[in-house]
């Protein structure tokens, strides 16, 4: 293809690139004020991001069998264990592509943050956040389950140490937690690989032998496994993952760990550790092993409901600034679970479209509490006041941010959130009582959805009274002396609010690089449901001779062939 | 290949001796050879009271170490040109391990892959140990010369131990190792810590010494008195054809695995260990932690692999291996948990010690070539990261008398290098990736959650377990990285005496690069130790077919 100018082993290169960038660190001497490690740090991470923007440009003009072949050819595998199949496996696709040119555009924003932010041992920092990099596009590329685990796990160094070593001064425990709780994840996430490894040696044969971590072959042959081992490695990954995402109740490092960061540290982990869990999640649980995700549909949607409102609701009591952001960052995050559960292609493309959104709006909301922060050197919400007239630049964008963070219409947030409600709400694939010890509750995804839509008015109501509280009102004097932001924070929070408001504007900008891959894996959704219900029907017919039944049944059964014909029809309109 | 070896060792062959030695027992012992030789040579040294012929001694030591390992790895490399075949690795034309001299002396002795690898890891080991604590003993001892030789003494036994085929062999080189430990353990004559572990040890290992032959002699008479590991599971054979009394085969089972946990240092025979690695000069405790436990592990393997895991003796026994999986538990949680409050340096790597033992006991509850194999492969690594993490606290301990966790505070900004090297050694125990450790516990969780369903729960508990040990670890490298630096650190000096860290140097090198290449690319190895461990089997089945 003449459009591909990309070299054979790009994605490797884009991975090396980092690190190269920080091994070069040691032999830089640091002038006055370590301005010139700044300006490395930042040209470095603008390099990378121009790398890794060409995948971006180039898959964004091909569609189709074009796209494919471009997805293939940037695909390399190479052995690594014989013995046991491990491959150093990279490939990339839409989903894989748009995560990673979230996290070189946000390691941009990070870094020019850092000029204000960081002051001591500013080497260590950058080299810290260039092998962070390398982990997190690691996680987002790799094409192998044992790869994906190493950089999975290759994260969590760097990360503890950028907020032990530059965070506030609660940072000891803060850290401690962040790695314990990921690496508790990580016990569940190794143990599903692991199931998913046996099940395919054993079951696949030969044809599979010493390659049964790749994920075309995951792909082929998960669906083969027996329901309750499904269920149970579904578990293993959501748990795994939920951790990372952070998912009720395992969500209560995310505070801390935001608290004690530093502003651009508190950028990356929202903007793009989060998404980690959320990526994981949708290749491992949704992609991988659909058969259990649609058993455990209406569970997520619950699950999805009660991270949207009640961490909303947590946010409202907040009295530390940075806390209430992460709190509305974790009940943001609901909304990926909730697109999930929905198990359509509206909904599967909400969930990573609000991936993304996220990713811009609270690493902008961070940026915003820092600045404040930097000035101050106070979070409590009390101790603000009246701080729109003294620095309007400031209160302007902390205004915009919450204004897409709470979903003003034409802004990304909207765009996103708008399409995962549209999928939970049309989605169709529930509809009954569930037994929940030994009650009846009745269960759909509309009420999903309308629950949903309270986390949405909690967080007008908490972003609303925070702005009330601390920029209008009457001003404490000690605040006479605040400047407004600086030329750098001016540059990153106006490049975030062009960006909120030029996919506001026009989503298909975005969607239209990821919309392909993530609408196939929804296709598979409406089979396996009309599988399940002409099963249920079967099921119900053998059982009883009574005539009640037998009438229920009749008519299931005739709804469970309605279903299939949809089904055929949508796919025909597909093929067509 | 035999006229080689006739023109070296003739004159042997030819003497009086001649009629209990060939020329290929000799040659296949020629490292433990080397080393006997060394050792008598610096006896003469030590017994001179100057300073200075004692320090030569050190260099004599090395050298030894040095060339005993050279000479194990250049004679069983070496490929007959006449077949093709090496002493150890599989002919390329029949695929058959070769099995070219592998018993020696009476099969008292096997020097078969499985031996040749662990003694390489061993002489590695000793020599790391002898590198990085010259300073340490020179400092703190008048007669630092004894201290090389006694070291020299434990390697030879752990190096038998290694390939004892027979239980007398076994019991002697377990003494020779043990006597040996038991005077390095108490070195620091002055100190009362040194001489109280020194007496601890004594007591304590000769008790289980004492159960570990009360389990030999009831094997002894169940086998019809046999000796030989071949033979005993002969003379079982047979026995069991009249019937074996269960009872008898179990308690035989249950007092040899006493013995064997109280020297591997499992719970709950651990109790020694953190007092005597506590009070053991540093290196002494470094060469109990990995050559020691190396050698013992190796011992363990040999005989469960070669005399209980085979017909008769694993049918009965059978349902006791959960004993195994009972004890790694035990060990690896109190390990774990009790290192969690530990303040000094050595007695958090002891109770770290304790966990890794549990950790590797899940091989043995599996009980299969793969398991085995990855607990030789854990081995390996360990020899790196855990000698690496001893190597940089007797370094620290070198420049300011200290031990304690809290003196590393600060570290890096003193001695960057020194912490970093520690970081990564204790990040590979840990099981991070990118490090070796990572790879050695996977391989050994995997083989474990293979062998069964119901083995999947033991893999859940280690895991959580290395969670819970990654909060010890990371946080010594808290504390370097990240906290203000100590007083202790700020009194260090930046500068570095070329001629004394030399060797430290060398050793956190060997160490540094032992862990990160086997942490990027450990198939080689992962392969070597399968083939020492299924040959292991074969040949047995072979020498057992052929005897019949």
């Amino acid at each position: 293809m003449s459009e591909n100018f990309l070299p054979q082993n790009y994605l490797t290169c884009l991975l090396a690139l980092p690190i190269v960038f920080a091994l070069a660190l040691p032999f830089l001497k640091p002038n006055e004020g370590s301005k010139n490690i700044h300006f490395y740090g930042v040209g470095a991470s603008v390099v990378l991001f121009l790398f890794s923007s060409l995948a971006w440009l180039v898959t964004g003009r091909l569609k189709g069998d074009g796209l494919n072949l471009l997805y293939n050819s940037l695909t390399e595998v190479h052995p690594w264990f014989p013995n046991l199949g491990i491959h150093y496996a990279v490939g990339a696709d839409g989903l894989s592509l748009t995560m990673m040119i979230l996290t070189t555009f946000l390691l941009v924003m990070a870094s020019v943050a850092s000029i204000t932010n960081i002051k001591k041992r500013v080497k260590l920092y950058y080299g810290m956040l260039f092998i962070l990099t390398t982990a997190v596009m690691g996680v987002f590329l790799a094409r192998d389950s044992f790869l994906f685990f190493l950089f999975y796990e290759l994260e969590l160094i760097p990360m503890y140490l950028l907020i032990a070593i530059w965070g506030g001064p609660n940072r000891k425990y803060a850290s401690l937690k962040f790695v314990l709780y990921t690496l508790f994840g990580s016990v569940f996430l190794l143990a599903g690989i692991l199931g998913l490894y046996f099940h395919i040696s054993s079951t696949g044969g030969i044809a599979v032998q010493g390659q049964e971590f790749l994920f075309p072959i995951i792909q082929a042959h998960a669906a083969t496994l027996a329901p309750t081992a499904q269920l149970l490695i579904f578990l293993a990954f959501f748990i795994g993952f939920g951790v990372k995402l952070p998912m009720v109740p395992f969500h209560t490092w995310l505070p801390d760990a935001h608290v004690e960061a530093p502003t651009p540290v508190s950028m990356l982990l929202a903007g793009i550790l989060l998404k980690m869990g959320a990526y994981g999640m949708m290749r491992f649980c949704w992609e991988y092993l659909p058969e259990a995700a649609y058993e455990l549909a209406p569970w997520v949607a619950a699950l999805a409901v009660i991270n949207i409102v009640y961490t909303a609701g947590v946010a409202l009591v907040q009295k530390d600034l940075k806390k209430l952001i992460a709190y509305s960052s974790v009940s943001h995050m609901g909304f990926v679970l909730l697109g999930l559960a929905a198990m359509n292609e509206l909904g599967f493309n909400g969930a990573v479209f609000v991936m993304f959104a996220h990713g811009i709006v609270s690493a902008a909301l961070f940026m915003c509490v820092g600045t404040l922060y930097t000035r101050t050197h106070t979070r409590m919400i009390a101790d603000f006041g009246g701080l729109g007239k003294q620095v309007p630049v400031i209160f302007y964008f902390f205004m915009f941010m919450s204004m897409a963070s709470l979903g003003l219409p034409l802004l990304i947030s909207f765009a996103s959130e708008t399409l995962v409600f549209y999928g939970a709400f049309l989605s169709d694939f529930f509809h009954h009582t569930i037994p929940f010890f030994g009650l009846k509750l009745f269960w759909h995804m509309r009420l999903a959805t309308l629950l949903s839509a309270l986390g949405i008015i909690i967080g007008a109501a908490y972003l609303l009274w925070m702005l009330k509280r601390v920029f209008f009102g009457e001003m404490p004097k000690k605040w006479n002396q605040l400047a407004d932001a600086s030329r750098s924070e001016v540059f990153v929070l106006a490049t975030l609010a062009l960006l909120v408001m030029g996919y506001g504007f026009q989503p298909a900008l975005i969607t239209h690089h990821f919309e392909a891959e993530v609408s196939n894996v929804a296709r598979m959704y409406p089979m396996i449901h009309a599988r399940k219900q002409m099963e249920a029907s079967a099921a119900r017919q053998i059982k009883g001779p009574k005539s009640t039944i037998k009438q229920l049944s009749s008519a299931e059964s005739i709804s469970g062939a309605q279903v299939e014909d949809t089904v055929e029809q949508q796919e025909l309109v597909t093929y067509e | 290949m035999n006229d080689l070896i006739q023109s070296i060792f003739g004159w042997v062959v030819e003497s009086p001796f001649g009629q209990f030695v060939s020329a290929e027992n000799l040659l296949l012992l020629t490292p433990e050879f080397l080393l006997l030789v060394v050792i008598s040579v610096g006896l003469f040294q030590t017994m001179s009271d100057r300073l200075d012929d004692q320090k030569e001694t050190w260099k004599l030591s090395v050298l030894g170490v040095f060339l005993a390992l050279f000479s194990l790895v250049s004679i069983f490399l070496i490929v007959d040109p006449a077949d093709g075949v090496s002493y150890l690795f599989m002919d390329s034309s029949t695929l058959m391990p070769s099995t070219l001299g592998l018993p020696v002396f009476y099969d008292m002795f096997r020097a078969d892959l499985f031996s040749v690898t662990v003694r390489f890891f061993l002489l590695l080991g000793t020599l790391l140990v002898l590198l990085f604590s010259r300073r340490y003993i020179e400092t703190r001892s008048s007669v630092p010369g004894e201290f090389y030789i006694l070291m020299l003494g434990a390697t030879l036994g752990a190096m038998l131990m290694a390939g004892a085929n027979d239980l007398i062999m076994l019991f002697v080189a377990l003494e020779t190792l043990g006597i040996s430990s038991f005077i390095l353990a108490g070195y620091l004559r002055g100190e009362p810590k040194s001489t109280e572990a020194s007496l601890k040890y004594l007591v304590f290992g000769g008790t289980a010494t004492a159960v570990l032959l009360f389990g030999f002699s009831l094997l002894y008479g169940l086998s019809g008195g046999q000796t030989g590991f071949q033979e005993i599971v002969q003379g079982l054979q047979q026995a069991n054809s009249s019937g074996l009394n269960f009872a008898v085969v179990s308690l035989m089972f249950i007092m040899i695995l006493g013995g064997f946990a109280f020297k591997l240092s499992a719970a709950p025979f651990h109790m020694w260990t953190p007092d005597i690695y506590e009070g053991a000069p540093t290196p002494v405790t470094a060469f109990l932690s990995v050559v020691s436990k190396m050698g013992a592990f190796a011992m363990v393997i040999r005989f469960l692999f070669v005399v209980l895991s085979v017909a008769p003796a694993q049918e009965i026994l059978m349902p006791l291996y959960m004993i195994f999986g009972v004890l790694a538990l035990i060990s690896m949680t109190l390990g774990n948990v009790a290192a969690l409050k530990q303040t000094t340096i050595k007695r958090m790597l002891a109770y770290s010690t304790i966990a890794h033992v549990g950790y590797l006991f899940l091989g043995f509850l599996v009980m299969g070539v793969d398991s085995i194999s990855s607990i030789l492969f854990y081995l390996m690594t360990y020899v790196f990261m855990n000698l690496g993490a001893f190597a940089v606290a007797v370094q620290f301990t070198n420049e300011t008398g200290r031990d304690d966790i809290a003196a590393y505070a600060g570290l890096v900004q003193k001695k960057p290098f020194l912490a970093f090297y520690m970081t990564f050694f204790l990040l590979s125990l840990a099981g991070i990736p990118i490090t070796a450790g990572f790879f050695a516990k996977f391989f050994l969780f995997q083989t474990v959650a293979a062998a069964g369903s119901g083995y999947i729960w033991f893999v859940v508990i280690a895991l959580l377990n290395s969670t819970i040990s990654l909060y010890y670890y990371i946080n010594v490298i808290r504390l370097m990285l990240v906290a203000e630096p100590s007083d202790t650190v700020i009194a260090m000096s930046r500068r570095v005496e070329f001629a004394t860290a030399l060797p430290v140097t060398l050793a956190l090198m060997i160490c540094f690069l032992g862990t990160l290449l086997l942490g990027v690319y450990a198939d080689p190895l992962m392969a070597l130790s399968r083939d020492a461990v299924s040959q292991l089997k074969v040949t047995d089945s072979q020498m057992l077919s052929q005897s019949k």
